[in-house]
């Protein structure tokens, strides 16, 4: 597993982490990306931690969206947010699902291909 | 120098065995969520323990009697069970997660989800507590717990501002967002996973199983007065990698494979290696005590015979 994909994977880990923190804004978010692909820089890790890890921020994502979607919208305003805000979530579900199966078959280049997608 | 290396020997068990599930748990937490602003509790839990530690190891050397006798003796029998039902609780409760601990680090090793791991895990600290000699195995699973070490060559790493630091620990303030009830909370918390009473069922009545003297005291008080707070230290730098890492993004780690991250963001592989054995030595280790350390305090507090695992020097129960 190269240095380059595992430090994407570590910084992806890491911001999907920080689903689970407190909420934050967009511009936030891209800055504690560009800190996190800083601290993560050069760094490597196994193949079965990365994998474990990746399995948590599943779960963890998927609860989340459970929790989101168990709220009931209060107007048209709301319904618009919620149909956004679930966009994003599946988007990053299928993201985090896809890298799981990469690094569970040990598809370095694809998962490579994937990180730099999703940055 | 038989004595001097017994004294070594001693400290550096109790530092690696300063550090078990609770206190790796609720440092790396403490550290993602409130950065330094929490680590004046750490040296308060170190002095607490320290001062019941020695104190119980004193009273075992010199009455010969454990402290839950004295406890019962002193303040009657419906306290004294009162006293050692909590304790036991407590401890029952440590057990869990200790091995709940030693089933993660292997699934963070291996991949193979922690709960095909817990059986496993149970009968061999079973096996480790029945069949092998309880000094070696003492000092091998301290021994191996100072591997967690790497937390502060991670930190060092790292490189933070010492300064800054400094300043975050010494001045201590809310972060945005965090109200003072869940502030205080996390402090006792804090000050909970380093007051473990399994941790001093070893002087209070340990030492009486031991046959400690009065020439034992010096030793047991290196150990307390030098290990513990060492073991102290450890567990600052274990709040400092995840302050250094996971509060800056706001990210609150919430599982052990999150704990185990900033080793390997600082060291790699070869810090995500060590981390994972220290993880697992700290959690066995103290998955094997636990249970003895129980049983030498409901022995002490039943005042009846001795009770001892193989490998002790005394007679078995």
């Amino acid at each position: 597993m190269g240095t380059p994909l595992v430090k994407r994977l570590l910084a992806v880990l890491l911001l999907l982490a920080a689903c689970a923190g407190p909420s934050f804004s967009y511009r936030d978010y891209e800055r504690k990306a560009a800190h996190t692909v800083e601290l993560a820089n050069g760094r490597r890790a196994t193949r079965a931690y990365l994998s474990v890890l990746l399995g948590e921020a599943e779960s963890t994502l998927g609860a989340i969206q459970q929790t989101f979607e168990g709220v009931q919208p209060p107007d048209r305003r709301a319904d618009r947010l919620r149909a956004e805000l679930g966009e994003h979530l599946d988007g990053a579900a299928d993201v985090l699902a896809a890298l799981r199966i990469e690094v569970r078959r040990g598809h370095v280049d694809a998962l490579e291909k994937l990180a730099e997608e999703h940055r | 120098m038989k004595r001097l290396l017994a004294v070594t020997l001693g400290i550096l068990t109790a530092i690696g065995g300063f550090v078990d599930i609770g206190d790796l748990v609720a440092n790396a937490l403490v550290g993602s969520r409130y950065g330094f602003a929490l680590a004046w509790v750490v040296p308060v839990g170190v002095v607490g323990i320290c001062l019941y530690a020695e104190m119980c190891g004193r009273v075992a050397a010199i009455s010969g009697r454990p402290v839950f006798d004295l406890i019962r003796e002193r303040l009657g029998p419906r306290l004294g069970l009162a006293n050692l039902a909590a304790s036991f609780l407590v401890t029952a409760l440590t057990l869990t997660a200790e091995i709940g601990g030693v089933a993660l680090a292997l699934e963070l090793a291996t991949s193979v989800n922690f709960l095909l791991w817990v059986p496993l895990v149970g009968f061999l600290v079973w096996l480790v507590i029945w069949r092998v000699g309880f000094a070696r195995m003492e000092q091998v699973f301290g021994l191996a717990g100072l591997l967690l070490i790497v937390f502060a060559v991670a930190l060092w790493k790292l490189g933070p501002d010492w300064g800054q630091v400094l300043h975050d620990a010494s001045h201590p303030a809310l972060p945005p967002g965090e109200g003072l009830p869940t502030y205080l909370y996390y402090a006792i918390a804090l000050f909970g996973a380093a007051m473990t009473p399994y941790e001093v069922f070893f002087f209070s009545s340990g030492g009486v199983e031991e046959h400690w003297t009065r020439r034992d005291v010096g030793v047991a008080r290196s150990n307390v007065f030098i290990g513990f707070p060492l073991g102290g230290v450890l567990s600052l730098a274990i709040m400092g990698c995840t302050a250094l890492v996971f509060f800056p993004l706001g990210v609150g780690v919430d599982t052990l494979g999150q704990v185990a991250m900033p080793p390997a963001v600082a060291l790699g592989k070869v810090g995500l290696a060590i981390v994972l054995v220290g993880i697992f030595a700290a959690t066995f280790g103290a998955a094997r005590g636990t249970p003895w350390r129980s049983t030498l305090a409901g022995s002490g507090a039943s005042s009846s015979g001795r009770c001892r695992p193989r490998g002790s020097t005394a007679s078995r129960c």
